[in-house]
C-alpha cells in the first residue's frame, strides 16, 4: 500500500530498523502505522501551538511585568520625591535615624534649628548633635534606649545646647517597623518665651509694668499665709488719685498714662522692698505692706509713715511736656486682723477707708474701723434715696432775697436747693456732696436749674436770680448749649440770671474761666461765693470775669470781736471797690452785723435779717410786694 | 431497563436487525448520532418505522460508541425502561431567543408529564444559533426545581457550517429537541470536567454583546487569536478550539469555558457558545492530551452511577481537535471507570449541557456524562 506521506519520525524510525515504506503490505501493519503517523502529526501540531502559546504568553507577561515595573517605578518615584518635599517642607525638624542611632538623613529645619550641616552630620551619631544643656538630664540616654528598642518615646520640653546657643525643644521618636526611626524636632523656644509673656500680662498692668489685681490677690494670700507663720501683720493700702481724670480730660490720655507710670515709680520708691505695688484699675493702686507688727500702734505708726510718704510722692507736680500737672493721693488703710481674712476682705476695707479718706479732702490717709461700714451704708442708701428723688418734688428749690443795704430794696434771689427726703429734711451740703460722690450733680444741677428759671421768668420787674453752680458743672460739656435750650424753653431772660461760683482750687482750671466769660457774653453775671473762707486766692479777682462778690458769712460772724479779721475783711473790700466788683455780704442775722456790712461799704446783704429762704410762690409773693 | 447499541453505514447498512430490539411504546428512547457529512435520513427514517421509540439526536464532530470513535457515520442506542415512560419535544426557534425557545420545550415537557416526577431531561440544539446559556435558563424556567438537565449542541465536524436537530422524523437546524424519562425508579448520574489549563495574562472583556466577543483589554480579539494560532490561523474558527476562553465575574469562585462558534472578519468578533459578558475577567486556556484523559475520568468519576444502564458521553469538540487520532484515549478512560460492558454512546458537540455544582449550565471543552439507570421493580 501507499504509505506515504507518513510522518518523517515514523519514517526514520522505520529506516532505523531496516523496514522501508513499500515493504509494508499487510493492511493492518499499514493502518497501525497510519495512526501512528498520525499521532505524531498531531503532536507535532500540538507542540508548535504550545511553544507558540508559551513564547507569546512569556512575551506578554514579560511586557506587563516590565508595563508594571515601569509603573510601579515610576509611582515609587513619585511617591519619594513627594515624601521628599514633604520631609524638605516640614515645619518640624525631622531626622531620619537608622537602628543604631545613626543620622541617615535630616531636613533643613532640623539642620537650621541644631545649626547643622547636612552633609557633614549624616552618619553621625544622634548623641553628638543632640546635646543637653544639663548634663544630668536623661534625654539623649532615654533616646538611645527608644532607638534601640524600637519603641515611642517623647519629651516635651529640653533644653538643648547648640553651636548656636541653647534653644528649648520638644522631641518626639517614632520608630520604624523597617528599623530605626524619625525623631521630630520643634523650637519651642519662641513658644515658651510667648507663654512666659502671657503669664507676665495675665498677671502684670500693661501700662506701668505693676501687678494687676489677679496677681495682688495671690500675693495678699501669700503675705497672709507668711504672717501667719512668723506672727506678723499685713496692711493694704488703697490708693486714689485725686483730680487725675481733669488731667486726662484736659492733656489727653497719653499725657494721663505717662503720669501713671510716673505716680507708678513715685509710689515704689515710697514704699520699702518688703511691700508690693499693684495697679488695680485707672487711677488706684493698692500697696501691700508685709512684715509689720502685730501690736496695732506701731504698725498703725509704720504705715502712716509709708502713706505719707506716698502721699508727699505724689503731691510733687508731674512735668507732662513742660506742663505741671497735679494730682494728690487719697489713702484708705487696713491691717490683716487676728481673726483670718481673705484678700477680698482687705481691699474692701481699705476701699471703704479710702472712701472715708476722700471725704476729707484730697492728700488724706484713713485707717479702716468697723464704723466707717455704717456710714458707708449710710451714704449709699442717700445716694440710692437721692437717685429715687431725683424726677419727684422731693427735691426743691427755696428763695432767699438779696437786698441793696442803703434802702431794703430787694435785688433779687439766691436759688437754694432742699431736699424733703421721707426720713425728714436733708441738708444740702451733705446730698450735693453724696450727688457729686454720684456722679449724679450734673443731672440734680439741671432739673433744678430750668425750675429756677421758670421761677426767673415769673419774677417781675428786674429782679435778679442767683444759682449755683460747682466748677464741675460748668467745667461740663455742652453746658452752655443746655443753658441757651433752657433759656429759651422757659423764656428767662439771661441778663437777669447771675452764677455763683464758689471759689476752690479748682477754679485755677483754665476752661472754667473761658466758661465764665461765654455765660457773660450772653448777659449772665458771674459771682464769686464765699469768698474769704477757705481757697482765697487774689488772682481769682484778676483772672475771672466776675460782676460780684459775696463775702463769706465767716467774715459777720468774727470780725465783731477779732480786729483782724475785721481789716481782712475792709481790705478785701477795697480791693473789690478797686476792680470795680459790688460786694454781698452774707449771714447778714441781726442790725450789728448789718451794720457793719454797710460800713465796710458792701452794697448789698442776704441773710436771715433780711429775708429766710421761702417757697416759690411765696418769694414770688414777697417780690410782688417789694417790686 | 435495556439498551442496544447499534451502528448504520451506507456500505454496511445496521449492524443489527432492529426489529429484534426490546422496545415498548412510550418507555423507550433511541438516541441516535450523525456524521453530517453523510447523508442518514434514510437510515434514520428505518429506525424510527422499525422501532417503537422517542428517535432524538443531532449532527456531531465525531460519534462515540462504546470505546469508539467515528465507528460508523450513525450510532445509536435503543433503551426500552421497565416502568419509567419518556416524553419527548421538539420546536423550530423561529427567530425566538434561545431563552424563549427553551422555555416552550420545558413546558411543553410538563405539560406531558402530567405530574409525573421527571427523574432527568436530556436536550439537543442546533449548535450555530442558539445561545446554550439562554436555551438552559429557559428550559429550567418550567421544568420542576431540581430537575436534571444534561445534553449538547449538535456540531458540523470542524466545519461550523451546518448543524441540525432530528426527532421523530423531523430534522431542523435551529431546533431544539429534549425528551424526558418519567418515574420514581429511573436515576440520573452526571459528570463533567475539561482538563484545560489557563495561560497567560488576565484580560479584560472590554467590549461584548451577548455571546459575541470584540475586544479584550482594549484590542481586537479575533487579532489575539490569530497571533496565538499562527500558521493554524487559517484554520478558524475550529483552529480557536485550541485556545479556549474562560471567563469569571469579579467575584466568581471559578470561571466558566467557552468555545468559539464563528468568527467575523469584518467586525474582527468572535462568537461564542455562551455569554462573554462585559467587564468579566478573561483566559486564554491549553491542554494536553494527558490533561483531557485525566478531565474525562473525572467526569465519569463524579457520575456515582453503578452500574450505569446507560452512559451518554458528550464531549467537545475542541477536546477533539486536540486530541486528533487519540480521542478515543478519552473515551476509553470514561469506559475504564463505568465499566468497559456499560452500554455508552455520545458525540463531540459545540456545547455541553450538565449539571455542576448544582447548577444546570452550559459547559464548553468538557467531557460531559449523563448515566441513566433504572432501579428493577419489586416483583
Amino acid at each position: 500500500m501507499n504509505a506515504s506521506p507518513w510522518h518523517r519520525t515514523l519514517l526514520r524510525q522505520m529506516a532505523r530498523t531496516g523496514l522501508i515504506p513499500d515493504d509494508v503490505t499487510d493492511e493492518r501493519f499499514a493502518a497501525l502505522l497510519q495512526r501512528v503517523s498520525l499521532s505524531y502529526d498531531d503532536a507535532d501540531k500540538q507542540r508548535y501551538l504550545h511553544d507558540r502559546a508559551f513564547s507569546l504568553a512569556s512575551q506578554e507577561m514579560q511586557d506587563l511585568y516590565d508595563r508594571l515595573q515601569e509603573a510601579s517605578q515610576s509611582e515609587a518615584t513619585v511617591q519619594r520625591d513627594r515624601l521628599k518635599a514633604v520631609f524638605d517642607t516640614a515645619a518640624t525638624g525631622l531626622i531620619v535615624l537608622e537602628d543604631n542611632g545613626q543620622i541617615f538623613d535630616l531636613n533643613p529645619v532640623a539642620e537650621m534649628i541644631l545649626g547643622l550641616d547636612h552633609d557633614t552630620q549624616v552618619a553621625e551619631p544622634i548623641g553628638s548633635v543632640l546635646v543637653t544643656a544639663d548634663p544630668e538630664d536623661p534625654s539623649t540616654v532615654d533616646l538611645q534606649h527608644a532607638i534601640a528598642t524600637g519603641e515611642n518615646w517623647r519629651c516635651s520640653d529640653v533644653l538643648l545646647m547648640t553651636r548656636t546657643g541653647t534653644l528649648s525643644a520638644s522631641l518626639l521618636f517614632r520608630p520604624m517597623a523597617s528599623g530605626g526611626g524619625v525623631l521630630a524636632i520643634e523650637d519651642i523656644t519662641e513658644r515658651k518665651k510667648a507663654q512666659a509673656e502671657l503669664i507676665w500680662r495675665a498677671n502684670h498692668d500693661s501700662l506701668t509694668g505693676l501687678q494687676n489685681r489677679a496677681s495682688l490677690v495671690d500675693q495678699i494670700n501669700r503675705g497672709l499665709q507668711r504672717a501667719r507663720r512668723y506672727g506678723t501683720s499685713v496692711a493694704v493700702l488703697f490708693i486714689d488719685l485725686d483730680r487725675f481724670k481733669r488731667v486726662n480730660d484736659t492733656l489727653g490720655h497719653a499725657a494721663g498714662d505717662v503720669l501713671l507710670v510716673e505716680c507708678a515709680r513715685r509710689i515704689g520708691s515710697a514704699i520699702r522692698e518688703v511691700d508690693t505695688i499693684a495697679r488695680i484699675g485707672g487711677d488706684e493702686f493698692v500697696v501691700l505692706c508685709e512684715n509689720l507688727t502685730t501690736d496695732s500702734a506701731a504698725r498703725e505708726r509704720d504705715t502712716r509713715e509709708i502713706a505719707t510718704r506716698i502721699i508727699k510722692a505724689v503731691d510733687e507736680p508731674f512735668m507732662l511736656d513742660g506742663t505741671p500737672a497735679y494730682v494728690e493721693a487719697s489713702i484708705g488703710i487696713t491691717f490683716s486682723q487676728g481673726s483670718p481674712v481673705g484678700p477680698d476682705t482687705l481691699l474692701r476695707d481699705a476701699d471703704i477707708a479710702l472712701y472715708e479718706a476722700k471725704q476729707s479732702g484730697g492728700s488724706a490717709l484713713a485707717f479702716y474701723d468697723d464704723s466707717m461700714i455704717d456710714r458707708m451704708q449710710y451714704a449709699l442708701e442717700l445716694e440710692r434715696q437721692l437717685r429715687r428723688a431725683l424726677p419727684t418734688d422731693e427735691l426743691w428749690m427755696a428763695y432767699q432775697p438779696i437786698l441793696a443795704l442803703d434802702g431794703d430794696n430787694v435785688i433779687g434771689y439766691e436759688a437754694l436747693a432742699r431736699w424733703n427726703s421721707p426720713q425728714g429734711p436733708i441738708g444740702p451740703e451733705e446730698f450735693i456732696a453724696t450727688a457729686e460722690t454720684a456722679g449724679l450733680l450734673n443731672d440734680l444741677g439741671r432739673r433744678l436749674i430750668r425750675r429756677s428759671l421758670h421761677f426767673l421768668k415769673d419774677l417781675p420787674g428786674d429782679l435778679r436770680l442767683f444759682i449755683n453752680m460747682s466748677p464741675s458743672q460748668i467745667a461740663a460739656d455742652g453746658i452752655i448749649e443746655w443753658f441757651d435750650e433752657a433759656l429759651e424753653d422757659t423764656g428767662a431772660d439771661p441778663r437777669r440770671l447771675v452764677i455763683e461760683i464758689t471759689e476752690t482750687a479748682a477754679l485755677a482750671d483754665f476752661r472754667i474761666g473761658q466758661r465764665l466769660a461765654e455765660f457773660q457774653s450772653r448777659g449772665i453775671a458771674i459771682a464769686l461765693d464765699d469768698f474769704g473762707s477757705g481757697h482765697s486766692s487774689l488772682s481769682s479777682l484778676r483772672t475771672l470775669p466776675l460782676n460780684l462778690i459775696k463775702l463769706d458769712r465767716s467774715f459777720l460772724n468774727s470780725t465783731v470781736d477779732d480786729p483782724r479779721a475785721e481789716s481782712l475783711a475792709r481790705m478785701l473790700c477795697d480791693l473789690g471797690h478797686a476792680l470795680g466788683i459790688s460786694i454781698v455780704a452774707e449771714g447778714i442775722e441781726d442790725d450789728d452785723q448789718r451794720r457793719f456790712a454797710q460800713d465796710m461799704g458792701c452794697q448789698y446783704g442776704q441773710g436771715i435779717l433780711l429775708g429766710p429762704p421761702t417757697t416759690a410762690d411765696q418769694a414770688l409773693e414777697h417780690a410782688a410786694r417789694h417790686v | 431497563m435495556h439498551t442496544s447499541l447499534a451502528t448504520w453505514s451506507p456500505h454496511e447498512g445496521w449492524s443489527k436487525d432492529l426489529r429484534t430490539v426490546p422496545a415498548r411504546p412510550g418507555s423507550t428512547v433511541a438516541l441516535a448520532f450523525s456524521d453530517p457529512t453523510v447523508d442518514t435520513s434514510e437510515a434514520l427514517q428505518q429506525l424510527r418505522a422499525q422501532v417503537p421509540a422517542t428517535v432524538i439526536g443531532c449532527s456531531t464532530a465525531g460519534q462515540i460508541l462504546g470505546p469508539r470513535v467515528d465507528p460508523a457515520p450513525l450510532v445509536v442506542a435503543i433503551t426500552a425502561f421497565d416502568t419509567a415512560r419518556v416524553v419527548g419535544a421538539c420546536t423550530p426557534a423561529d427567530g425566538r431567543t434561545a431563552e424563549d425557545v427553551g422555555a416552550v420545550v420545558g413546558r411543553e415537557l410538563t405539560s406531558a408529564a402530567h405530574g409525573e416526577h421527571i427523574a432527568g431531561v436530556m436536550v439537543f440544539a442546533g449548535g450555530l444559533t442558539i445561545n446554550g446559556s439562554a436555551l438552559v435558563n429557559g428550559l429550567l424556567r418550567h421544568l420542576p426545581p431540581g430537575t436534571p438537565v444534561s445534553g449538547g449542541l449538535a456540531a458540523d465536524g470542524p466545519r461550523f457550517e451546518r448543524t441540525w436537530v432530528h426527532f421523530d422524523g423531523h430534522t431542523g437546524e435551529d431546533c431544539v429537541a429534549a425528551f424526558a424519562v418519567l418515574g420514581q425508579a429511573v436515576s440520573f448520574g452526571h459528570g463533567s470536567q475539561g482538563g484545560w489549563d489557563g495561560f497567560g495574562p488576565r484580560r479584560t472583556i472590554t467590549a461584548s454583546e451577548g455571546n459575541v466577543l470584540y475586544e479584550l483589554d482594549g484590542q481586537p480579539a479575533l487579532a489575539l487569536y490569530k497571533q496565538y494560532l499562527g500558521d493554524r490561523a487559517d484554520e478558524l474558527p475550529s483552529a480557536a478550539l485550541l485556545f479556549p476562553l474562560t471567563v469569571w465575574s469579579e467575584n466568581a469562585s471559578s470561571g466558566l469555558v467557552r468555545t468559539v462558534l464563528s468568527v467575523d472578519e469584518q467586525t474582527q468578533s468572535m462568537t461564542f457558545a455562551g455569554d462573554v459578558p462585559q467587564g468579566w475577567s478573561a483566559r486564554l486556556m491549553w491542554t494536553s492530551l494527558e490533561r483531557l484523559t485525566e478531565g474525562a475520568t473525572e467526569a465519569a468519576q463524579a457520575c456515582h452511577d453503578d452500574p450505569a444502564q446507560l452512559a451518554v458521553a458528550v464531549s467537545c469538540v475542541g477536546r477533539r481537535l486536540v486530541m486528533g487520532a487519540r480521542a478515543e484515549e478519552e473515551v476509553e478512560a470514561v469506559l475504564d471507570v463505568l465499566g468497559r460492558s456499560a452500554p455508552m454512546i455520545g458525540f463531540y458537540s459545540y456545547g455541553e449541557i450538565a449539571p455542576k455544582d448544582g447548577l444546570c449550565s452550559l459547559h464548553n471543552q468538557t467531557m460531559t456524562i449523563t448515566t441513566i439507570s433504572e432501579q428493577i421493580p419489586a416483583p
